[in-house]
């Protein structure tokens, strides 16, 4: 993940913290841990998938909050 | 002529059109990304527009097959006849059972509905780009058109019964059918005030998901049912 997918992520995220109501300071500090834990992850596969990249945003995501992580894992089958 | 069954035909049609699925939907999210980007009471104002667009959108559609069913009837009074009544029932069979078969896709973690992907991905980045009142009326406008598949024979078999009865109660009851079908879209709105968020709401949705499956095609197998039995009565 190159730093311009880092920043669209955490702007993406940031968006649903603040929709589903969630202390924006605190949301800043643990979308920035799970970017970079889910970055160190998929630094060791050759080739990544945008699937890739949101089951690992999603898995971390999901040890702070578990309703941001199912947003954010389910954003295109909400409909 | 008794009022009672165009009434009860009326009153399922709203409460199938209630229960469908993509107008609260697309409500859900929308709401939830007016909250990301802007205050609450923005995003309660901007939720006001959808529904209003939704209603506008109901309202015209239910005005022009009005006008055209009147047409019809006005030239050729026996049309309305079993023929007309059949054809309806058949639609609502094959409603029943498309909706049963189709309406839900596959994926007991998704809510995902019938709609073509693309279609799906255009609504979701339209909703989070809303940025004014007449984005969030033009949304909800656009979201009733795409229902129409299963909408549409519900608002002509009610305006055909409702042509049966007097103008008074005519009247209430294409009120009566609105706010019966815009009713989740106010009750999602207070989730939404009370503190309840789109996972919550996406998840309730989920669980239900098999209820509405259920009820909405014995709805629509109900409706074929009555119009066939009355149609059957009307016509001796």
């Amino acid at each position: 993940m190159d730093d311009k997918t880092l920043k669209q992520l955490t702007r993406t995220l940031l968006l649903h913290a603040k929709g589903l109501g969630l202390p924006i300071g605190a949301a800043e500090v643990f979308i920035e841990k799970s970017l970079l834990t889910a970055k160190k992850t998929l630094s060791s596969h050759s080739v990544i998938t945008e699937n890739d990249v949101t089951r690992a945003v999603a898995k971390e995501l999901r040890k702070y909050n578990s309703d941001l992580a199912y947003v954010y894992q389910n954003r295109d089958k909400i409909i | 002529m008794s009022v009672i069954t165009p009434l009860i035909i009326v009153v399922i049609a709203a409460l199938i059109q209630a229960f469908l699925q993509l107008t609260p939907g697309t409500f859900s999210l929308f709401y939830h990304y007016a909250l990301g980007k802007n205050s609450t009471k923005v995003a309660d104002d901007f939720s006001l527009s959808f529904i209003l667009g939704v209603e506008v959108f109901l309202t015209t559609i239910w005005l022009i097959i009005y006008s055209l069913i009147f047409f019809i009837f006005c030239n050729q009074p026996s049309f309305c006849s079993e023929v007309f009544l059949w054809i309806t029932a058949s639609i609502f069979v094959a409603e029943a059972f498309a909706f049963f078969f189709f309406y839900f896709r596959k994926g007991r973690s998704s809510s995902a509905l019938f709609i073509p992907r693309q279609i799906a991905r255009n609504i979701n980045a339209r909703a989070e780009k809303i940025k004014t009142r007449s984005d969030a009326f033009t949304l909800g406008f656009a979201t009733g058109s795409l229902e129409l598949i299963f909408t549409l024979p519900l608002y002509i078999i009610s305006i055909v019964e409702l042509m049966r009865i007097s103008a008074f109660p005519r009247i209430i009851a294409i009120i009566f059918y609105i706010i019966i079908a815009t009713l989740p879209l106010f009750s999602i709105r207070n989730l939404y005030r009370t503190g309840h968020n789109l996972a919550e709401i996406t998840r309730s949705r989920i669980r239900a998901k098999t209820f509405l499956r259920l009820s909405i095609s014995l709805g629509f197998l109900l409706l074929a049912f009555i119009i066939i039995t009355s149609g059957a009565f009307h016509h001796g």
